[in-house]
């Protein structure tokens, strides 16, 4: 027996077995098996063929409806670490525009802990022929320009399974040709390139291909082209991943807008206006207490929560570009907990630094300190509540302004038991006691004032970390 | 020998007759008002226009339900016209704030302004078609429940007396409706012109009502000036005037009562102007890409 005979087969680093999926009655993939190992490989199929969904559960984005999906022999769906080992490239056009592409490499890398993510993204950058200190943002970018940017944070921290999802539209002939030969020279060092396409002269054009030898149902028909014979994969162990701060920066600085800066400078000039209008009131008390109340935990508090929690997690889902976040080794709660913080630490501290020196300014005895405790529950609450929102519904800006305008400002004067379930309630029953001036809308002890606002930014986050588990891109 | 035929007569210029600025204005008004009632579209966007709607339209049903079981219906006291307006404000409110919006922000976001843009309409005619879409449909929910009660009571023969009067209370339902459709309407449209997002004008229109009601009565409570502050809300002004078209005024309510009637005409007209020109100025500068 030769060498050859008596050697066995390398381990597939891609894996599907009986794999399909279906949104409602819209059977995208159905009953697919095949493995893969290094090399490229192209999926050549029609518009709607399902491509994509089959890359999107390779990559942990998708949970198959049945049977199994395995990339280096676990499921990407629930081992984050081995999202450490694949790098995708979506077919969505929308980045995290707010960056730049050096940034938003940068990003990538930081997240998959790389040890140097800035020479890594230099890197990466310059294998897909963009200069790596444009400084300009990614919204400014061609096509061109976006599809090799998704291939750089795809490559940036070197991984073993390459999904790139029509990779080469909007691209010029040149750097076709280049790209083509970037695949070729990944699959040749032992990675798995897996490149969707539905145009068979480009699959064509990644070298002589041959027909796999097996075949998957799928809604339409897909098949898969080899362009390189498997070679031999080791795996040396994808890494993990923890809480991760750059989360939290992504989350900080895609709230950060003109518009949202000027209605923080609109509503803050707004409460100290108010604080020099009680200060000169016949009852100055009763006034502070009362504009204090109704404009910090009723307008400022809340609007403002609701203006960048929801945005928080929602815009990221609503364009698409979660998929950024989700590509990498980051344990779902930690996306929920960093973009809580982000939401709080951007709200908070503006708010109820602003409603604490209005409050101050009235003159009142004991009001600023009520105030500050207020408003930052009530930031608190909210916070949590619209991040959840955002998560859960795609017009959640509307769902939330009808929450606080039905809910918040006219069902909870119906009566105690509304008034019970309305947010605002709690931190207007802590002014109440402070001041004496009677705001309450329904009858509640100062601990519960205080520990039930608490509870429903709490409840908020973990929603929202359990509805991230389920969240699927499409 | 097979006889060939040519059938394609090439391209076939357009030579029927073709409708002006006009026509365009009302296609365009129209398709806004469906738009924005959420007529043809997802059941989703019926909700908010159909509840605010219904609710607009319970007190009107209600006086004409009683008057109409009730065997002496001259003894039922059911208040002033005016005071309906004050019942239904609410409604009038979250309708602004959260419909309005539709008639121009999807336009932008979507990039069918250059569309309309390519017809025979103009920014001016674009803006004139949009703004009379959203006061006529503010206006089913200002002149609508009052004219209905009008026409009932007039039916059931508790109207007013003799022609005169009743052409008077037509002209005051009409004029007071218009007032706050236009007002709502103008204010919508000017701060709708800022941002492309539904959504985002509506948490404006929303927030800016709200701080102009609680800046508006907190300064005249207590500033020097006195009640000519109270102008500043703009939830209680187009209430207020509608007090005024009927001779009346809102005793029980904000500071704004106090104030004369001349200034609260010429400020309501006056702000329905500077919001309708902010409107046109900022659709003169949007360079269109769709």
């Amino acid at each position: 027996m030769s060498q050859a005979q008596t050697q066995a087969a390398p381990p597939p680093m891609v894996q599907c077995s009986g794999a399909s999926k279906w949104f409602g009655d819209l059977v995208a993939v159905s009953d697919v098996s095949f493995s893969i190992g290094a090399g490229v490989t192209a999926l050549l199929g029609p518009n709607g063929a399902g491509k994509s969904t089959l890359l999107r559960m390779m990559c942990g984005l998708a949970r198959p409806s049945n049977g199994s999906v395995t990339v280096l022999g676990n499921n990407p769906r629930a081992d984050v670490a081995v999202l450490g080992r694949i790098g995708m490239a979506p077919q969505q056009e929308s980045l995290l525009d707010y960056l730049s592409g050096r940034e938003f490499v940068e990003l990538a890398a930081q997240l998959h802990r790389v040890d140097n993510p800035v020479e890594a993204a230099r890197r990466a950058i310059q294998t897909v022929e963009l200069d790596p200190d444009d400084p300009r943002r990614l919204s400014t970018y061609s096509k061109g320009m976006r599809q090799r940017i998704k291939l750089a944070q795809a490559i940036v921290h070197d991984p073993l399974v390459i999904a790139l999802d029509e990779p080469l539209t909007g691209l010029d002939p040149r750097q076709r040709r280049e790209m083509i030969q970037l695949f070729h020279r990944l699959g040749a060092e032992g990675k798995c390139v897996i490149v969707s396409s539905h145009v068979l002269d480009e699959v064509e054009r990644f070298g002589p291909v041959t027909k796999m030898p097996r075949f998957w149902r799928c809604a339409r028909s897909t098949t898969i082209w080899r362009a390189s014979s498997d070679t031999w994969w080791a795996d040396d162990s994808a890494s993990g991943g923890t809480v991760n701060p750059h989360i939290y920066r992504v989350v900080v600085r895609s709230q950060i807008s003109t518009g949202r800066l000027l209605a923080l400078a609109g509503l803050s000039g707004v409460a100290i206006l108010l604080a020099f209008i009680a200060r000169a009131a016949d009852d100055p008390v009763e006034f502070a207490t009362r504009s204090m109340g109704t404009f910090g935990t009723n307008i400022f508090a809340p609007f403002i929560a609701l203006a960048l929690g929801s945005a928080a997690l929602g815009n990221l889902v609503e364009d698409r570009t979660l998929v950024y976040v989700w590509l990498r080794p980051v344990p779902r709660h930690a996306v929920a907990t960093a973009a809580f913080a982000a939401v709080l630490s951007v709200v908070g501290p503006i708010v109820v630094a602003v409603m604490t020196v209005a409050a101050a300014i009235t003159g009142v005895d004991g009001l600023p300190a009520a105030t500050a405790a207020a408003t930052a529950l009530a930031v608190f609450a909210y916070s949590g509540l619209f991040l959840a929102l955002g998560l859960r519904f795609k017009r959640s800006l509307l769902i939330g302004l009808g929450y606080i305008a039905i809910w918040e400002l006219l069902m909870s004067r119906l009566g105690d038991w509304f008034a019970r379930l309305s947010v605002r309630s709690y931190p207007m029953s802590i002014l109440s006691d402070a001041t004496g001036v009677d705001m309450r809308l329904a009858d509640r002890s100062t601990l519960a004032s205080y520990i039930v606002p608490l509870a429903i930014g709490l409840a908020g986050l973990a929603y929202t970390s359990w509805r991230l588990t389920r969240t699927e891109i499409d | 020998m097979t006889e060939a035929r040519i059938h394609d007569r090439g391209y076939l210029a357009y030579d029927g007759p073709r409708h002006g600025p006009g026509r365009a204005m009302v296609v365009l008004g129209c398709h806004t008002a469906q738009r924005v009632l959420g007529l043809k579209r997802s059941n989703w966007q019926k909700v908010m226009p159909a509840i605010t709607l219904l609710i607009s339209f319970v007190p009107a049903i209600v006086f004409i339900g009683l008057a109409a079981l009730l065997p002496d219906s001259s003894d039922l006291d059911l208040g002033e016209p005016t005071e309906y307006y004050g019942l239904i404000v609410w409604m009038v409110f979250l309708f602004t704030s959260f419909v309005t919006p539709e008639a121009i922000c999807t336009d932008r976001r979507s990039g069918l302004l250059g569309l309309y843009l390519a017809s025979p309409l103009d920014r001016d005619a674009y803006l004139a078609a949009k703004f009379a879409a959203i006061v006529v449909v503010l206006g089913i929910m200002t002149i609508g429940p009052t004219l209905l009660v009008l026409i009932a009571f007039t039916l059931e023969g508790s109207g007013p007396d003799g022609a005169i009067d009743w052409l008077v209370e037509f002209g005051r339902v009409l004029a007071s409706g218009l007032a706050m459709a236009a007002f709502w309407g103008a204010l919508s449209l000017a701060v709708s012109s800022l941002t492309t997002r539904r959504a985002l004008a509506s948490v404006a229109i929303f927030v800016s009502l709200l701080v102009s009601a609680a800046v508006g009565d907190g300064l005249a409570q207590v500033a020097e000036a006195g009640d000519s502050f109270g102008l500043l809300n703009m939830i209680a002004l187009p209430l207020e005037a509608v007090y005024r078209i009927y001779g009346e005024s809102n005793e029980n309510g904000p500071p704004i009562a106090e104030v004369g009637t001349l200034p609260i005409l010429s400020t309501l007209i006056g702000l329905i102007a500077v919001f309708l020109w902010f409107a046109r100025w900022r659709y003169q500068r949007i360079e269109v890409n769709g």
